[in-house]
């Protein structure tokens, strides 16, 4: 050992008793928020609040808002002057299980468009769960959770379908309750363009395998057979029932009377939710308006995305929100639809979907923007609208997520 | 050129010398990352079996030689009683893990001498993006793959036929962008695998293979349609596979001899490939078709979760099977190493030992006693030699843990 080493090593160690005594450095630098948003107008439905403030998160979590906050106490500091700031929004029905069916990557399409929360509507099944946590949950900087379809589709058309799927329920069944933290429920798709004949049975099944594992069940409805009213008997507080404005004959309007259909207004009342999962196909312009104009709001709006409607005519979150805008729904409500509501279905994480301190650092910088714009419905009938929700950020646990990600 | 050949004399006189020449090489920094010493060699696509040492640098094959002094590698192995053959080329994988019922390939590959799977169409059309992204990209196992014929349909009241049919077109496509790891289209004929719809798919298959120029994987197992409709429809290049099954869908005819029309298939460049699986090895087969002289092209597992932890377990295992068929060791090797590899032809060198081939090395024992085989139908015998795997090394690195 050398003179000049141990005299490094002592004077790093007085370094050390110095900061030990003075814990200038090392304290002051644990005050340091990651990341400052300033001047923006903080918008939380969950809680009515809207009002000019900063916000500021650390360590993935939303650590202060106060009217001002100082640009001295973060690392990074963000002007969002004449931008609202929301939380991060939350859709409940996309298809982000990239590698099966039609699914696509999640974060490229959160960081553009605000969506911090991503809940898969059974593009997985059963024996696919391992893979969904994997290749997805465990990949992805925005939050994912799914729901785990009734059955794992067969390669073989020439087995009795009913038997095939009986057979599966206590995989699935499974495959959610071993789950908990990512799997929200069971998604099935009832109409006879989905499964034929055996819509209602499958149905059917759907509901016993909830019951016996205590799991929400998301339904899909798209054409009768069955008839409105049989699904909605089967349907229990806590379920969701999606394409809520779909303009096929398993619908929530009457055609016939143009009016909200008796076991719809039933349903809700005894708590089913209703989503809008706008897709391919699935969502009306012409429906949307009837409801509405009956106050029947959605619960949730939501995209449902895949990879043959993200270039239209759903593309995004704020794209499917401004839909509903120009609708006539308050900019409030559409917004307490696209978070804080969605985000109740989510059990595993306290406070997503608003903007608590202490709650998750995720958060979309929006703007309402004026123009003249267009919008397309899954029919392709097109409208005119002044007004339009853009995203400029995306904050998911307490990071801008990287448009290239 | 004077000078220099004085100080190779210089130098050459200095090596004569030992203690200078303990000097010089430990003054020289050591040329292989991997130095392979004492070993059995067997490289059986240009039949060489000698005893030497194999030297790895770059990933590549970089030097076999007699002797190659210790001090030239980094990683230096002792291979005394062991055979030092190509990576074994596992034709009939499932590998497709964490979406279906495939398994993680590396785990099973570092434990097996296996540097090459092929998965036998677990991923569809609408995957194979996913299947590079999730399965090939982040293997160190070399990662190939027959696309699935048509995805699967959730929707049982659909026309299945015409189902498959609309998919081929970007199936077909898929595979055509991926040629780099996608060599052709995985099908399962047979009444057990889609009923009476089987044969239907199997004509789409052979449309979609003609459409795009792709080899067909075929799995065969329970008639109708029989054999000899199915081997019409195979052309050379095509793989057959589960060949030694024995169900009703299978190379023998009722007196245990090969059928015709499949003589003719292998005649003309249709392959045949083992395929264990947890259903598809039968010794009784088997055995009748290796007396009738009919060999398996390929020797693969058809692994997957319902067959790795018996009957199939592992490569090492199903050769082992064909050893105490009566296939010889050099043989067995050379089909499990050199054919599956010309058949995949992606790699130049790989499936041999050749001077700048891929180093993808299996060390391999045969270790005696008393072991228990069994087939797909669970059929045992015991043996007293069996196959085993001491190391693996791919892309010129030892697999880890």
């Amino acid at each position: 050992m050398n003179p000049s080493n141990l005299s490094r090593r002592t004077f790093v160690q007085a370094l050390g008793a110095a900061a030990l005594t003075t814990p200038l450095l090392g304290q002051r630098r644990r005050q340091f928020h990651d990341l400052l948003i300033q001047n923006g107008e903080l918008v939380d439905p969950s809680r009515n609040l809207r009002a000019r403030a900063d916000i500021a998160l650390r360590d993935g979590r939303i650590a202060e808002i106060a009217t001002e906050i100082p640009a001295a106490s973060a690392w990074r500091v963000v002007d969002a002057k004449q931008l609202l700031v929301a939380p991060g929004l939350v859709d409940l029905h996309t298809h982000c299980a990239y590698g099966l069916r039609n699914g696509i990557w999640p974060d490229p399409i959160a960081a553009r468009s605000g969506t911090t929360t991503w809940i898969d509507a059974g593009t997985f099944a059963h024996p696919d769960v391992d893979g969904f946590r994997r290749f997805i949950v465990e990949r992805s900087q925005a939050r994912i959770f799914g729901f785990v379809y009734l059955y794992a589709s067969s390669r073989n058309p020439d087995i009795d379908a009913v038997e095939y799927v009986r057979n599966q329920l206590d995989r699935t069944g499974r495959a959610a309750a071993d789950n908990p933290d990512i799997v929200l429920g069971v998604k099935v798709q009832i109409g006879s363009n989905m499964n034929g004949r055996h819509s209602l049975e499958f149905l059917k099944l759907a509901r016993q395998v909830c019951d016996k594992y205590r799991l929400r069940l998301l339904t899909h409805i798209s054409v009768a057979p069955p008839e409105t009213d049989e699904v909605m008997a089967l349907m229990r507080p806590g379920d969701v029932v999606t394409h809520c404005y779909n303009a096929h004959t398993l619908g929530i309007v009457d055609p016939q009377a143009g009016k909200i259909r008796e076991s719809v207004r039933e349903a809700r009342l005894r708590g089913v939710l209703f989503d809008v999962g706008h897709g391919l196909g699935s969502f009306n312009f012409e429906v949307a308006r009837k409801a509405l104009d009956q106050g029947f709001l959605p619960d949730s709006i939501s995209t449902d995305i895949y990879s043959l409607n993200v270039d239209g005519p759903v593309y995004d979150m704020p794209t499917t929100m401004s839909k509903l805008l120009h609708l006539g729904m308050s900019f409030d409500d559409v917004l307490r639809c696209s978070t804080v509501n969605p985000a109740r279905v989510v059990g595993p994480v306290p406070k997503l979907g608003t903007l608590q301190v202490g709650g998750p650092g995720d958060l979309a910088l929006l703007s309402i923007e004026s123009g003249e714009f267009e919008l397309v419905d899954a029919q392709n009938n097109k409208v005119k609208t002044g007004r339009r929700i853009k995203s400029h950020m995306t904050i998911c646990r307490g990071k801008q997520m990287a448009a290239e990600a | 050129m004077a000078t220099s050949n004085t100080r190779r004399t210089f130098v050459k006189s200095l090596a004569s010398l030992p203690l200078a020449a303990a000097i010089a090489r430990a003054q020289s920094p050591p040329r292989y990352e991997i130095l392979i010493q004492n070993g059995e060699i067997r490289d059986p696509a240009r039949n060489f079996r000698q005893k030497a040492d194999l030297a790895i640098r770059d990933g590549k094959i970089a030097a076999i030689e007699p002797t190659i002094p210790k001090e030239q590698g980094i990683d230096v192995i002792d291979a005394g009683g062991l055979y030092v053959t190509p990576g074994l080329v596992d034709l009939h994988a499932h590998v497709y893990h964490g979406f279906s019922f495939g398994i993680e390939p590396d785990p099973l590959a570092r434990r097996s001498g296996v540097t090459t799977m092929v998965d036998a169409g677990t991923f569809d059309g609408l995957q194979v993006d996913a299947f590079r992204k999730y399965v090939v990209d982040p293997s160190q196992c070399r990662i190939f793959g027959y696309v699935f014929l048509y995805p699967s349909n959730r929707n049982p009241d659909d026309d299945p036929v015409r189902w498959a049919r609309r998919h081929m077109k970007r199936t077909g496509e898929a595979a055509q962008a991926n040629r780099d790891f996608v060599l052709g289209v995985k099908y399962q004929v047979g009444a057990n695998m889609a009923g009476r719809y089987t044969f239907d798919f199997l004509k789409v298959a052979r449309e979609l293979c003609d459409e795009f120029k792709l080899p067909l994987m075929l799995h065969v197992s329970f008639a109708p349609p029989e054999t000899d409709q199915v081997m019409e429809l195979l052309k050379p290049g095509d793989v057959l596979t589960h060949c030694y099954n024995t169900h009703t869908l299978g190379i023998l005819d009722a007196n245990g001899k090969i059928k015709p029309s499949v003589l003719a298939a292998r005649q003309r460049g249709v392959l045949f490939d083992i395929g264990h699986g947890a259903g598809s090895f039968n010794f009784e087969i088997a055995r009748k078709a290796l007396a009738e002289g009919f060999l398996p092209d390929t020797i693969s597992t058809d692994v997957y979760q319902a067959s790795i932890n018996g009957p199939v377990f592992d490569m090492p295992t199903t050769m082992t099977k064909m050893l105490y068929l009566g296939m010889d060791f050099d043989d067995i090797v050379a089909r499990s190493t050199a054919t599956p590899a010309k058949i995949i032809n992606r790699l130049p060198g790989m499936g041999s030992l050749e001077i700048g081939a891929p180093a993808d090395i299996a060390l391999l024992g045969i270790e005696e006693g008393n072991f228990k085989l069994v087939d797909a139908q669970w059929n045992e015998v015991t043996v007293e030699r069996r196959i085993v795997s001491r190391l693996t090394i791919c892309r010129g690195k030892r697999m880890s843990a």
